[in-house]
C-alpha cells in the first residue's frame, strides 16, 4: 500500500506559488489499478517518482507499505516493493541480448539462478516476446523495446508497478499487448497498478482516476464518474473517450442520452433507442 | 515540392541471421503542397522509410526524386537536399542541446550560412509558427515543459526553412491540449506556406483530422495510398494489418448491422453528431 500525506514538493528555490506538488494526500489501496491523468506539467510524473522514493517529499510524507520513503537504509526495499516503468524504453535497456536484459534487476537482488532463469522465462511470455529472447535489443522496434523494459520489472516481482506513459510510444497492437498484461498482471496477480497516461481509453480500464492540475488532485472517482464530466475535463486539458464524448454532444443538442457512456455497446444501444 | 519512390529496397543486417526487409520494392508519388499521413503498426517500415527522403540513410536499390532531382545518384549535394528536406524525429526534444532556446533554433540556419541578422529575423518568425513565447528564448531548453521543447525542437527544423516537412510522430507523448496545438500549427504552416507535409503516425484519429491523403504501410509494403475517406471504408482491413479504428467507426458499423445507417465517411464526433441528428430529423419527417 502506498500512501501519501500532505505530499509537497518543490525545486530547491521554488516559492510557495511555484510547487510542483502542492498538498497531495492519497492512498493506494493493495490490488488497485489506479490511474493519474493531467496535462504536461501538472505534476503527475512528479507525484509517481515519490512513490519509490526517486524523489524525496518537500513537506509531508510517503510510506510505502508502512515504510517512510525518507528512510535512506530502506531504499532498496522500498525500490524492490514498488518498480518503474518509463516512457522512453532506450532509456531502460542495459545488455545486449533480450534475455539478459530482461534478467539484470533480478540479479541485482540476488535472486538464485534456476528462479531467474524462470522468472525471465515467465516475463517475457507476459509481454509476448519469447521469441525474441536472443535478439539484440537495438535492433529491435521501439514497441518491441518497451516490452523487453516491462518485462524487466515483472522478473523482479515487485508488489506494485508505477507506469510512466508505458505505451505512447507503441503502436494499437503492442498497445493493446501491454494493456492486456496490465490488466493481467493486476487481476491474476493481485499487484498493484498506477497508470500514468493520456490515452483516455487506457484510462477507462481502471478501477479509480485521479486527475491531477497544478499540483493538486482535483477529481478523484471511478472511471464513468471522471469522464461524465466532460466540460470539466476540457477546462482541465483533457479529452474524454469519443463514445462520451458523443453522448455530451448530443446532449447539449437537447437529444436524451445517458451521460456517463464508456463502452462502444452501450453508446450504440442508447443511439439505437433514441433512433426509433 | 513534389516526391518521387521508385522500388525502393532497404534491409537491415545484410547477410547475417538477423537480416530483415525493413522496406520491400516501395513505389509511390507524393504532389507539391500535398498533405499525406503515414500510418502503419511498429515495424511496418515507416521511420526507415522517411530517413531516406533526405539521404540520411542510403537504399539498397532504388530511386529517390526530391524536386524532380534523383538524390541517390553518387555525387548529390546532400546538404542541400536536407535543407529542403526537414525531417522532425520521433521525441525531437532529446536532440536539443544547446545553453539557449535561441542558440538552439539557431543552429541549423547558422550552418546553412546565414548571417545573425538574417537568423534573428527568421527565429522571431519560427517561434511564432510553433507558439513559443519570446521570453523563453534565453532560456536553457532543458528548463522547459516536455510540450514546450517539443516546439522548440520543431522550431529547430522550420528555422532551415524547408520545402517538405517530415513529422514523425510529432504528438507522441503530448497530452490531448498540446496535441490539438500542434495539429493547428502544423495545419496552418501547410495552409499558408504550401509546404509539403508528411506526417507519421499511430493515431488514425490525428491523421483524419490533418490529411489529405493516407498511405498504409505493413511489412515493408504499401497496402493502400488513397484519400482519407477511402482508407477509412476499409476499416476492416486496417484492423487487419494491427491498427486501431476509431471508436466512432466501430459505432457507425455497428449502428449500420443493427438498421441504423447514417451514411457514409463519419469517422470523428463531430460528423458522427450530425448524422444522427439528421437521422433523427429524417425519421420524424417519415
Amino acid at each position: 500500500m502506498i500512501k501519501t500525506e500532505n505530499l509537497t514538493f518543490g525545486f530547491e528555490n521554488d516559492t510557495e506559488e511555484n510547487l510542483i506538488l502542492k498538498g497531495i494526500d492519497l492512498e493506494v489501496k493493495n490490488g488497485e489499478f489506479l490511474c493519474i491523468l493531467g496535462h504536461n506539467g501538472s505534476g503527475k510524473s512528479t507525484l509517481a517518482k515519490h512513490f519509490n522514493a526517486i524523489y524525496l517529499p518537500s513537506g509531508g510524507r510517503v510510506l510505502v507499505d508502512g515504510i517512510d520513503t525518507k528512510c535512506e537504509e530502506k531504499i532498496w526495499d522500498i525500490r524492490q516493493n514498488t518498480a518503474m516503468v518509463f516512457q522512453n524504453p532506450d532509456n531502460q535497456i542495459v545488455a545486449t541480448i533480450v534475455e539478459e536484459d530482461v534478467a539484470f534487476a533480478a540479479e541485482n537482488l540476488g535472486v538464485a539462478p534456476d528462479e531467474i532463469r524462470k522468472r525471465v522465462d515467465y516475463a517475457l511470455e507476459a509481454v509476448g516476446m519469447t521469441k525474441f529472447k536472443n535478439h539484440a535489443p537495438h535492433l529491435l522496434s521501439g514497441g518491441q523495446k518497451q516490452r523487453i523494459a516491462i518485462a524487466g520489472v515483472i522478473a523482479m516481482k515487485p508488489k506494485t508497478i508505477v507506469f510512466d506513459e508505458p505505451t505512447a510510444m507503441l503502436d494499437p497492437i503492442g498497445r493493446r499487448e501491454v494493456m492486456k498484461t496490465i490488466k493481467r498482471l493486476n487481476s491474476e496477480f493481485n499487484m498493484t497498478i498506477v497508470l500514468i497516461t493520456h490515452n483516455m481509453d487506457e484510462a477507462a480500464m481502471s478501477d479509480r482516476i485521479i486527475v491531477i492540475n497544478d499540483g493538486r488532485i482535483e477529481l478523484c472517482g471511478k472511471p464513468r464518474e471522471v469522464f461524465s464530466d466532460v466540460e470539466k475535463m476540457k477546462t482541465l486539458g483533457l479529452d474524454t473517450p469519443q463514445v462520451t464524448y458523443l453522448a455530451y454532444l448530443l446532449q447539449k443538442e437537447g437529444i436524451n442520452i445517458k451521460s456517463d457512456i464508456l463502452e462502444i455497446d452501450e453508446c450504440v444501444e442508447e443511439i439505437l433507442r433514441i433512433c426509433q | 515540392m513534389s516526391i518521387k519512390v521508385e522500388n525502393l529496397v532497404h534491409i537491415y543486417s545484410k547477410s547475417t541471421p538477423f537480416e530483415k526487409v525493413a522496406l520491400d520494392n516501395i513505389s509511390f508519388d507524393i504532389s507539391d503542397g500535398d498533405f499525406v499521413g503515414i500510418i502503419g503498426h511498429t515495424g511496418s517500415g515507416k521511420s526507415t522509410l522517411i530517413q531516406h527522403l533526405n539521404g540520411l540513410i542510403k537504399p539498397d536499390s532504388g530511386k529517390i526524386y526530391i524536386d524532380g532531382e534523383d538524390i541517390t545518384q553518387k555525387d548529390i549535394n546532400l546538404t542541400k537536399v536536407r535543407g529542403k528536406v526537414g525531417i522532425v524525429f520521433q521525441y525531437p526534444e532529446y536532440q536539443l542541446f544547446e545553453e539557449t532556446v535561441y542558440k538552439d533554433i539557431a543552429f541549423g540556419p547558422t550552418n546553412m550560412g546565414y548571417s545573425s541578422e538574417e537568423i534573428d529575423k527568421i527565429i522571431r518568425e519560427v517561434i511564432k509558427t510553433v507558439g513559443i513565447d519570446e521570453n523563453l528564448l534565453e532560456k536553457s531548453p532543458f528548463e522547459l515543459s516536455g510540450g514546450q521543447k517539443r516546439r522548440v525542437a520543431i522550431a529547430g527544423v522550420l528555422a532551415m526553412n524547408p520545402k517538405i516537412l517530415i513529422l514523425d510522430e510529432p504528438t507522441a507523448g503530448l497530452d490531448p491540449k498540446g496535441r490539438d496545438e500542434i495539429l493547428g500549427q502544423i495545419k496552418k504552416l501547410h495552409d499558408e506556406k504550401n509546404i509539403t507535409v508528411i506526417w507519421i503516425s499511430h493515431s488514425m484519429e490525428d491523421v483524419a483530422k490533418i490529411a489529405k491523403k493516407v498511405i498504409v504501410m505493413a511489412d515493408g509494403k504499401i497496402v493502400m495510398y488513397d484519400s482519407v475517406d477511402n482508407v477509412f471504408k476499409n476499416d476492416s482491413l486496417l484492423e487487419e494489418i494491427g491498427l486501431s479504428v476509431p471508436q466512432i467507426n466501430k459505432v457507425v458499423r455497428r449502428l449500420k448491422e443493427k438498421g441504423v445507417n447514417l451514411g457514409e465517411n463519419i469517422y470523428t464526433v463531430e460528423k458522427a453528431k450530425k448524422a444522427i441528428l439528421d437521422y433523427i430529423k429524417g425519421a420524424k419527417n417519415d
